[in-house]
């Protein structure tokens, strides 16, 4: 048989074993060329299985996606490119220069700083970075994606404290609540010790914020639970009886939710949310647009569940809650600074130059 | 969303279309991405690249996409390139370094840890970038042949040949020798 018709062959069999006939009874049909491909046809099988097992991070994936749309938005408000006089642009080039400085400087201080847990020294500089990040992401679903990853840095940062064996150490994350009285509960898969007036039954599956210290034994000692709020400032895309889209980010409506206003698309108001699911959130009170100091009084006002012990620890329990209003440029993604570069990675073209992908 | 041309809302970086696209062609730029490279964390990086320059060539060009999934998988294949030629590094630090950042993902461990996924990746290696590229896309994007040769700009029957010589190489590859 010529090469041409076994490619034939071959691709007619492996498209029925993909459709779920069994190998055998494809290889049935064509007795003469069974040997030929048989072991393509399993070849074939054990590549795609492989394949198959290639799931994305998640983390990973919203890292990504928060990076892109803040590009994107960086790219919708650049201006207009401008005639410069000689003395401009030479002022032009020498802001340049000295904004390069000054970000290198920045992104060797991140670079190192982004490996440190909390009561390492550069602790405070990577989450001073962070909290740069947030402040500098205006477009609210960019800025929701970068507080999803911020937070799974948190618990990553808990769990790694744990396994280095690293306890009394005050920590604050956020995550999902979960677990039961049987099995112990946890929150972003990190164990909780529970004070005594918590009904952990109430806040199973609320995304919640904790405050706390680690253990000996890898928990964390919990000295206040709330549920996490979410801030979300943007544009009034779409208004339906039980959702709203604002700034790219849908949020659900309860007949609880406190309307301060009557809005409507095109509106810039402010809300604030809990999140009930992964990509989903429920809006307590919607209000116009506020001006930043009176955004940080309303930040500062979570509201919180009892827990019998005051939250007392002011340094890493007070700075989790970054949603500084921001109005000013985005940051082009969230990763650390400085942790991972591209050299020389640009191709001549960078468009895929052997397909016809694009006009 | 099936995208196959680049709408206006493409080329006005909406955020929203921006979003969806992103959402509905990430994991398959990724897995055709870990399917031909061996290191997780520089295929996260690949695959936010790839989206990077989407958008450059949005704001850039302004022009139209015929076939955004293949003009992602072509951006895709350049970078994998690119890394193979050691024109795309990453810092390495010690592997302890990262283990915190492990999501845990358990279904790529056990990927990981799978001897035949080693010897597969270790065969693919030995193939050529035309052939690897290929198997990639039949893979792990379960592309119609139609839609393969369209990426590959090749007739159907070129695919099919190539396809079929790339799994024969792969299967010579991985008999013990």
């Amino acid at each position: 048989m010529k090469p041409t018709n076994l490619s034939h062959l071959f691709e007619e069999c492996d498209l029925q074993v993909r459709q779920g006939i069994p190998l055998e009874t494809v290889l049935m049909q064509h007795p003469e060329h069974a040997e030929a491909l048989r072991p393509l046809l399993e070849t074939s099988q054990l590549g795609r299985t492989l394949a198959g097992g290639i799931v994305p991070n998640r983390a990973a994936q919203n890292r990504s996606r928060a990076q892109f749309l803040a590009a994107a938005e960086e790219m919708r408000h650049q201006p207009a490119r401008r005639t410069l006089s000689t003395g401009l642009l030479r002022f032009a080039v020498n802001l340049v220069m000295a904004l390069l400085v000054a970000l290198t400087a920045f992104s060797v201080t991140g670079l190192v700083s982004a490996q440190s847990l909390p009561g390492d020294t550069l602790y405070p500089v990577k989450r001073a970075v962070e909290n740069a990040q947030v402040a500098l992401t205006s477009n609210p679903a960019s800025r929701l994606g970068l507080e999803e990853t911020l937070d799974d840095r948190r618990s990553f940062e808990v769990q790694a404290l744990a396994e280095r064996g690293r306890s009394n150490q005050d920590v604050a994350f956020a995550g999902f609540f979960s677990g039961s009285a049987a099995d112990g509960w946890m929150a972003a898969g990190v164990p909780l010790a529970l004070p005594a007036e918590i009904k952990p039954e109430l806040l199973a599956g609320s995304y919640v914020q904790v405050n706390g210290r680690t253990r000996a034994d890898g928990s964390v000692a919990v000295t206040s639970i709330s549920l996490r709020l979410f801030t979300i400032t943007g544009i009034v895309e779409q208004v339906e009886p039980d959702r709203w889209t604002v700034g790219g980010v849908k949020v659900g409506i309860a007949p609880q939710t406190m309307i301060n206003g009557a809005f409507t698309e095109g509106d810039s108001i402010s809300l604030t949310a809990i999140r009930t699911g992964t990509d989903e959130f429920l809006a307590l009170a919607i209000g116009p647009r506020l001006p930043k100091p009176a955004m940080d009084a309303t930040l500062s006002a979570r509201g919180s569940l009892p827990t019998g012990e005051p939250d007392d620890d002011g340094s890493t329990g007070s700075d989790d809650d970054d949603n500084v209003d921001g109005d000013s440029t985005d940051v082009p993604g969230e990763d650390d600074p400085g942790e991972d570069e591209f050299e020389d990675s640009e191709p001549d073209d960078d468009q895929p130059d052997d397909n016809n992908s694009e006009d | 969303m099936s995208t196959q041309t680049t709408p206006n809302s493409l080329t006005a970086l909406d955020p929203r279309k921006l979003g969806d696209l992103h959402d509905e062609y990430y994991p398959q730029v990724y897995r055709y991405l870990r399917y031909r490279l061996e290191d997780e964390r520089l295929c996260e990086d690949l695959a936010a690249e790839v989206f990077l320059r989407l958008l450059e060539h949005l704001h850039r060009n302004k022009g139209e996409i015929t076939n955004v999934r293949g003009w992602l998988l072509g951006t895709a294949r350049h970078l994998v390139q690119d890394t193979l030629r050691g024109k795309y590094r990453r810092p390495t630090t010690p592997l302890e370094e990262h283990e915190h950042l492990s999501n845990g993902a358990t279904t790529e461990l056990d990927l990981e840890n799978s001897q035949d996924h080693q010897r597969v990746r270790a065969a693919m290696q030995k193939l050529t970038a035309d052939q690897q590229h290929v198997l990639a896309l039949r893979f792990t994007q379960e592309l119609s042949l139609e839609e393969a040769a369209r990426i590959m700009q090749r007739s159907v029957n070129a695919i099919k040949v190539l396809q079929h010589r790339a799994v024969d190489a792969l299967r010579r590859h991985l008999e013990p020798a």
